[in-house]
């Protein structure tokens, strides 16, 4: 049996944070088979790459096709191993190098092979903010910060997607930032929320209420036995508010970002989360003492008077 | 009488997964808490570098839910961990605190 190619083809051009509304409206206008002309080769933050990835997943899974041409060139996608995750077969044509202190490509989380604390330090590890903090990293409050945010998000990812995991990290050395993505090809949030109190019959509903704190973790199902208080995504976008980087929730049919909130046409299978954060912000921080414990307050997971009250815990 | 949980010994550097910690509060912890009324659960963090929120709350915040933060103790552990045990308790509290106004 012949199969024709698709008359659709999608050019990628440049997405950055600002783009991100109207690179997901395009992408989701690609709503059956389609090809992707990677001959510019666009700087894409990876938020925008793992979108495209979930979204490929998400057409393969309704018997779409998707083909690529151009792609030869095209280093840094075969590099970040994009095309191996999308099961898109391709020959490489180029010597891969270690990306340590750089990025790391996307990594596939999986339930049974992975202990979420050594996954969220590797991932630390490999974009360590520079050559000085590589030898001892754990220094650095951006080693903490991803250490913090990969291991809430995976811990997310094993605990509600019922799907498959990525995630992918890159230090951007003139940007002074670093972008963090990871995404699932599971349920979604919505569907998530089905039985709790908090569900929302809308995406873009569940998404805003999944970052209040204690909403997205089963504390709601038998109280006082949950698997967490849901706190992890709350956190983390309050932190992105605290360090002024951005934020980005796409599940569903929606966006929640720091960039603006979105309804589309199509829906996404799956939850991608992204996070980009000035590492200036961070750097020389003690993570914990500082940037969390604002985020905490801000966010009343902790209060002033709290400390005084559980000092006879510590001993 | 306590019962002593080595987090190193059983986590490692990293307290940072939220369902095992869930998990041994349901296997472990809340059987002997129950067989064993004022009891005290001694939580030793020698050598834990690094924890989440996700674990805190887990493990600590639903101890502290279930039997009192009364019932809690904390060793050895780095000041900057501290901040994210004294919020897992806070809402520990708050759940007990739900709990009473649901019931009222």
């Amino acid at each position: 049996m012949t199969t024709l190619k698709p008359s659709t083809t999608l050019k990628l051009s440049m997405c950055e944070e600002k783009d991100v509304p109207s690179f997901l409206s395009t992408l989701f206008s690609m709503n059956q088979s389609f090809c992707i002309d990677f001959s510019v080769s666009p700087f894409m933050i990876p938020f925008a790459i793992l979108s495209l990835l979930i979204w490929i997943k998400t057409l393969q899974k309704h018997g779409n096709e998707i083909w690529v041409k151009n792609y030869k060139k095209c280093i840094y996608w075969q590099r970040m191993d994009f095309f191996k995750m999308v099961n898109i077969p391709i020959n490489e044509h180029f010597q891969r190098k270690p990306g340590k202190g750089r990025f790391i490509p996307i990594t596939l989380i999986k339930e049974t092979t992975i202990q979420t604390g050594d996954f969220a330090e590797m991932f630390a590890s490999n974009v360590a903010p520079d050559q000085a903090s590589l030898d001892s990293p754990e220094q650095t409050g951006v080693y903490d910060y991803m250490c913090y945010a990969v291991s809430e998000l995976v811990n997310n990812v094993l605990q509600h997607s019922r799907g498959q995991g990525f995630c992918f990290a890159q230090k951007y050395p003139r940007e002074n930032k670093i972008r963090l993505a990871i995404a699932d090809n599971g349920i979604g949030i919505k569907e998530s929320l089905k039985d709790s109190p908090h569900y929302r019959d809308t995406d873009l509903g569940a998404i805003q209420k999944a970052i209040e704190p204690n909403v997205s973790g089963r504390a709601w199902k038998t109280v006082g036995t949950s698997e967490n208080a849901g706190v992890g995504l709350s956190l983390l976008v309050e932190i992105a508010k605290i360090t002024r980087g951005d934020y980005f929730i796409l599940s569903g049919n929606a966006l929640c970002s720091s960039q603006g909130n979105c309804q589309f046409n199509s829906s996404i299978q799956g939850t991608v989360c992204g996070f980009t954060f000035p590492i200036e912000s961070v750097a020389n921080k003690i993570f914990n003492n500082s940037i969390l414990q604002d985020a905490k307050m801000k966010l009343n997971l902790l209060k002033n008077d709290d400390e005084k009250i559980f000092s006879e815990v510590f001993q | 009488m306590n019962y002593m949980v080595n987090l190193f010994e059983k986590y490692g550097h990293f307290c940072a997964d939220g369902s095992k910690a869930n998990a041994f509060l349901k296997e472990s912890i809340i059987p002997w808490m129950n067989d064993n009324p004022g009891g005290i659960l001694l939580l030793n963090f020698a050598n834990v570098q690094r924890m989440n929120s996700s674990f805190a709350n887990a493990l600590i915040g639903n101890s502290c839910y279930l039997f009192g933060f009364e019932r809690i103790r904390v060793t050895d552990i780095k000041p900057d961990l501290k901040v994210i045990v004294v919020s897992a308790l806070s809402y520990g509290l708050s759940l007990k605190e739900a709990e009473k106004q649901s019931k009222a």
